[in-house]
């Protein structure tokens, strides 16, 4: 009975501090945010990107399927399993499908986290990327490239494309862009040229862009986006946090209750991740 | 380098040449100025583009133009208009464009993928296609699909999402834990890979609830694959060994995996059997406990050090998982444990109770020894239609436990043994069915239990009370308690204008008889001792419930309240001694949760709830009941009824710009109790246990503040945590009610920093002061220092060292742990060889120290020696 009564309580504490854990996880999961549509899609491409994080592995070559939704006035590009999360996320009517979503089931699983919209606000790239546990943005202006065209042409995924070069966050960019295709957009932020950018790619091959697909959306598909309660920021900042994320991370797993076998796989992961697609943050 | 200083001199050349200006306007037909419209020049005949620019909101554009051609093509181009070309002279010059409408038609374009079968949602892989000659199993060729990833730790992805379902000619034999299927079957049996896309397992669902998460499907070869994995270590000392060995078999409508697995090494491979989801947890409150101990041996508590440092084992752990498909819509799974596992535990526990004028102290040194046995089984059966889904579970236990102990108590020397049988029977179903538009989820649960048990003490205890102050050979308790149990319940969701609403209704009936009669046994002369010592109790607990939780979510703000209401009734009848109780009471358990998002940074929480718990009916006993050789309890009063209040508040600021993370929490919490529990303690340690009715208070207050800071110049985390806990109450011990008051505090520093890309360290300390006060006066108060220093190396890709130490200070009582471990992966053969070399220093015992309420124990145990382990494992 004595060793009962030891066990009553130890059943009651924790009973207890579960119901604390439960509550305290569900503040921090939220999917009910408002949805602001900014307007219809009217073409939706696909990217694969082929890049290399780990500049002391440099045969690794990690692949992600990347999306661009032009609209009339803005775009919208982030990874294509980035823009699955956040259809899933703004499906989700209550906490239990949530649950479903994040504790039980299986989620996607990007590589990449930014979302980039192009001209919204008006001369504006905004970007977001949540870095536990906000989610940044901080804007740029959407002329931030100098072009210089060159006289070379190709074909590439079927279209006649001409060169076109400029530096950008440390490296220096080859763009191919089809004239034929009247958007002036592309990956990741890159804008500005006269016709649709196919391919883009840094002098060493790091980072990679190429059209994939091409294609009129489904009717009704709207360029969309999540107002969170965003941490406004500058460049600067955003990469500050980042990099103390990333610098924190055997604190930051431990913190989020990974065992320490986890924590040391989590900063083994970072440590290969050292090779971002903006390498001067000015 | 050489590319831009030709292009330097193209430039200027052409500058030499000429440089001009054009600029312009651009108008729709309806005159209205038309901005983002491209421009973009070309030398006649030519296809590149020398310049361009873009119009802006009025409409307008200008652009230089460096060529040496007597004239110039200008285009403009968009999507919503016609496109345009003008040739003009090589001038500066304006020009204006007018522009009729006409939406531009694109193509679609689609870039050729690899070759792989597509039909319908199902993307099919041919094996072949993509084998190597060194890939082994089917995991090595999945790597190389297009799409599909593997993890390290095996688990697989499509498109960057982890499979929902991993399975073998459709069938989901290891639910989950696939791992074990992909990292061993060979690739050589496998004749090809489906991806199910956009895959919703449970059929019901199918066009309600839209997936976007993929499936894998294995098709077989042959329509026979034997496959498995084995492990093997060996070590010293005493002669150790660890075994695994797990084969398995597939057909297309029958899987089964069995795995052996023995070691003596510590490691409790038992473990794999519990399922610890929180979904579980919530289940399992109500549920009547899983094992019911009325009776035990008198042991002590594990150690809070990492169970392979003290257990001693000899596990044998026998598994079968099988998986039959009956037909298309059935299936039956078998999933079987029988396990077998002898255990030692050697303590001494020295226990100290204070009252307002006395301490009482008494030390017991045990020598423990459980033997378990037991099976397992559960049977799964479920029909998965377009129409309904039904998940029906069966399961069984039977366990052989037997438990023996030697305890010396002072001068005296009790033998303890106990037979610990149990056998029960469950059924769990699950049911989604469609009404209207919404779907209900019924849930029924009903379980029976039997156990018989039996405690022999010798010499016999409590002469005073049981054999008229004569000593006597021994004493023997037997109980038998039977239970029966049900849980019904359905539940639907509801949304409505951002409010929802989950309305869920139910019903349990739990019925159980409990009989116990204590033997004094002297010179093989079994006596009854008497009817207080008997019980024939009827319990039976009934329940209606219902809930309904209802949420409003603002953009900063939200609100949650949870809304349990429940009629419950227990009535306890013993007709042999007479007694009995009824209770019938309508229980309104309500919750409250206010989350408050101040801004990114700034968080707030605050929660109030008040919670009814009654007793488990399994602690009601009129007769006195033998717990152990040390305790005779009785409980006559009525069920324990626990009336709480918690509240909490929670504030952190987490800036990760800076990062720097901190909170702060704050609980306080306030317990009604109807019951208290007295204790009458003899000289020789025994004691009265019985339950009165005297209301009486609990009061807790926690209180946890953390901080962290990076310091990335040195790349190097400090965090720093606290926490005091007070817990204040009313205890009965030797006929006087006295105040009781426990506090404890602990702090937490810790320092995690990078030595170089493939060194990482850390350092943590935790300090832990408990203070036992009796009517405020202190009487004891006890520190203890755990630090821990850890290394972790990776010099190279396949290689892994770990070093790491614990020293303990406990009151002035230390200890030091060091362990060593290398790994070395022959990724190629798929071999994984281990060196594990555990407490260096060979620490032989290990005492820590546990405060409740009136009692401080410090408890002291024997560890295991000093061993080294040598591990290999391999697939075949």
């Amino acid at each position: 009975m004595f060793r009962n009564c030891r066990r009553c309580i130890i059943k009651t504490i924790t009973v207890f501090i579960f119901i604390i854990i439960s509550s305290n996880s569900y503040s921090q999961f939220r999917f009910d945010y408002p949805i602001t549509e900014i307007e219809p899609v009217e073409l939706v491409i696909t990217y694969s990107l082929d890049f290399k994080e780990d500049t002391l592995n440099l045969h690794y070559i990690r692949h992600e399927k990347m999306v661009l939704f032009i609209g009339e006035n803005t775009s919208r590009f982030s990874s294509w399993n980035m823009y699955i999360l956040d259809t899933i996320m703004m499906g989700i009517k209550n906490y239990e499908e949530y649950q479903t979503l994040f504790v039980m089931a299986d989620n996607p699983r990007p590589k990449l986290f930014y979302r980039i919209f192009k001209n919204y606000p008006p001369g504006k790239i905004s970007y977001f990327e949540h870095i536990p546990s906000s989610t940044f943005r901080y804007e740029e202006e959407l002329d931030v490239f100098s072009w210089e065209l060159h006289p070379d042409t190709d074909t590439i995924a079927g279209q006649f494309v001409q060169k076109a070069t400029t530096d950008y966050g440390g490296r220096s960019w080859i763009a191919w862009f089809s004239p034929d295709i009247p958007y002036s957009d592309g990956p990741y932020k890159f804008n500005g040229l006269p016709g649709l950018i196919v391919k883009v790619y840094d002098a060493q091959e790091h980072y990679v862009f190429e059209l994939q697909t091409l294609e009129k959306p489904e009717k009704g598909l709207m360029i969309k986006l999540i107002e969170k309660d965003f941490v406004d920021v500058s460049k600067q900042e955003f990469f500050k946090a980042k990099d103390s994320f990333y610098g924190n991370i055997i604190s930051r797993a431990k913190e989020a209750g990974l065992s320490s076998e986890s924590q040391q796989t989590a900063a083994r992961n970072v440590s290969e991740k050292n090779n971002p697609i903006e390498i001067k943050r000015d | 380098m050489q590319i831009r200083l030709i292009l330097l001199f193209l430039i200027f050349s052409k500058a030499l040449a000429a440089q001009i200006y054009i600029q312009g306007e651009i108008k729709s037909n309806t005159g209205e100025a038309l901005p983002n419209i491209n421009v973009m020049i070309y030398t006649p005949g030519s296809k590149s583009i020398i310049a361009f620019a873009v119009s802006n909101n009025n409409g307008g554009f200008k652009t230089r133009v460096i060529s040496t051609s007597d004239s110039l093509d200008v285009k403009v181009s968009s999507v919503q208009y016609r496109n345009e070309t003008l040739r003009i002279a090589n001038t500066s010059q304006g020009i204006q464009f007018t522009l009729t409408p006409e939406v531009m038609q694109l193509d679609a374009i689609t870039v050729k993928a690899s070759p792989i079968e597509q039909k319908g949602d199902t993307i099919i892989y041919l094996v072949n296609s993509f084998a190597k000659q060194e890939d082994r199993s089917i995991e090595d060729v999945l790597k190389r699909m297009p799409g599909i990833e593997v993890e390290p730790s095996g688990r697989i992805l499509y498109q960057g999402m982890p499979l929902q379902k991993f399975y073998v000619e459709g069938l989901d034999l290891m639910d989950g834990r696939y791992v074990v299927v992909s990292k061993n079957l060979p690739q050589t049996s496998v004749s090809s890979v489906e991806i199910l896309e956009n895959h919703q397992p449970v059929r019901i669902l199918e066009e309600r609830v839209a997936s976007n998460q993929a499936s894998l499907n294995i098709k077989l070869k042959y329509n026979v694959t034997v496959t498995g994995t084995a492990k093997a270590g060996t070590g010293f000392s005493p002669f150790l060994w660890d075994l695994n060995f797990t084969p398995m078999i597939f057909m297309k409508n029958f899987q089964v995996l069995l795995s052996y697995q023995t070691n003596n090494t510590g490691d409790d491979v038992s473990r794999q059997l519990r399922v610890n989801t929180c979904q579980d947890l919530i289940h399992k409150l109500d549920r009547p406990s899983e094992k019911p101990e009325l009776i035990d041996i008198q042991a002590t508590n594990p150690p809070e050090i990492d169970e392979d440092r003290y257990l001693d084992n000899n596990i044998h752990l026998l598994n079968m998982n099988g998986l039959l498909r009956l037909n298309k819509d059935i299936q039956l799974r078998t999933n079987l444990y029988y396990i077998n596992d002898i255990q030692q535990q050697q303590a001494a526990v020295a226990r100290t109770l204070y009252t307002p004028t006395d301490t009482i102290s008494f030390t017991e040194d045990f020598n423990y020894r459980p033997y378990d046995s037991y099976l397992f089984g559960e049977f799964t059966l479920s029909r998965n239609v377009k129409e309904n889904y039904l998940n029906n579970e069966f399961s069984f236990q039977t366990r052989w436990d037997k438990q023996r102990s030697l305890i010396i108590n002072g001068s005296r020397q009790i033998d303890q043994g106990l037979d610990h049988p149990f056998s029960s029977i469950s059924n769990d179903l699950r049911s989604i069915n469609p009404i209207g538009n919404h779907l209900l989820e019924f849930k029924s649960y009903i379980s029976y239990d039997q156990s018989p048990h039996k405690l022999n003490v010798c010499p016999g205890q409590f002469d005073q009370i049981l054999n008229h102050g004569n000593p006597y050979d021994k004493m023997e308790q037997n109980v038998n308690l039977n239970r029966f149990y049900t849980n019904n319940s359905a539940g639907l969701v509801i949304v409505w204008k951002g409010i929802s609403f989950s309305p869920l209704a139910g019903f349990s009936y739990r019925q159980q008889l409990l009989e116990s009669n204590l033997y004094t046994v002297h010179q093989n002369n079994y006596l009854e001792a008497g009817n207080d010592f008997n019980n024939m109790l009827n319990g039976n607990h009934a329940k209606l419930y219902g809930q309904t939780d209802i949420e409003f979510k603002g953009r900063k703000i939200n609100l949650k309240t949870r809304l349990p209401l429940s009629w419950q009734l227990i009535i306890m009848n013993d007709p042999v001694l007479n007694e009995g109780q009824n209770f019938s009471k309508i229980l309104f358990d309500p919750g409250i949760t206010f989350t408050y998002e101040i801004n990114g940074f700034w968080k707030f929480r605050g929660a109030w709830n008040f919670v009814n718990r009654l007793g488990d009916i399994d602690r009601i006993h009129y007769g006195f009941i033998l717990n152990n050789y040390r305790i005779l309890s009785q409980n006559a009063a009525p069920i324990s009824h626990t009336q709480r209040n918690n509240y909490s508040v929670h504030i952190s600021f987490r800036n990760p710009i800076i990062s720097f993370f901190n909170s702060l929490t704050y609980i306080y919490s306030t317990s009604h109790n109807n019951l208290i529990y007295s204790n009458i303690i003899q000289d020789d340690g025994t004691s009265l246990l019985q339950a009165y009715e005297i209301p009486n208070k609990v009061y807790y207050h926690s209180f946890q503040g953390q901080i962290s800071k990076f310091i990335s110049n040195i790349k190097a985390t400090i965090s720093f945590r606290a926490t005091y806990n007070l817990r204040k109450g009313k205890s009965l011990l030797n006929t006087r009610l006295f105040d009781t008051k426990n506090v404890f505090y602990t702090f937490i520093p810790e320092l995690n920093f990078s030595i170089t890309r493939w060194v990482n360290a850390e350092y943590g300390l935790n300090a832990q002061f408990i203070n036992t006060y009796i009517e405020a006066e202190e009487k004891s108060n006890i520190s203890m220092f755990r630090h821990h220093f850890n290394i972790f190396a990776y010099p190279f890709k396949n290689q892994a060292i770990s070093l790491s130490s614990e020293y303990y200070n406990h009151q002035q009582k230390s200890n030091f742990f060091v362990d060593f471990l290398y790994r070395y992966t022959i990724s190629k053969h798929k071999v994984d060889i281990e060196l594990r070399w555990n407490n260096i220093f060979n620490s032989t015992v290990y005492t820590t120290y546990q405060a409740n309420a009136f009692t401080v124990s410090e408890s002291t145990y024997i560890l295991r020696p000093s061993q080294v382990l040598f591990s290999v494992k391999f697939s075949y």
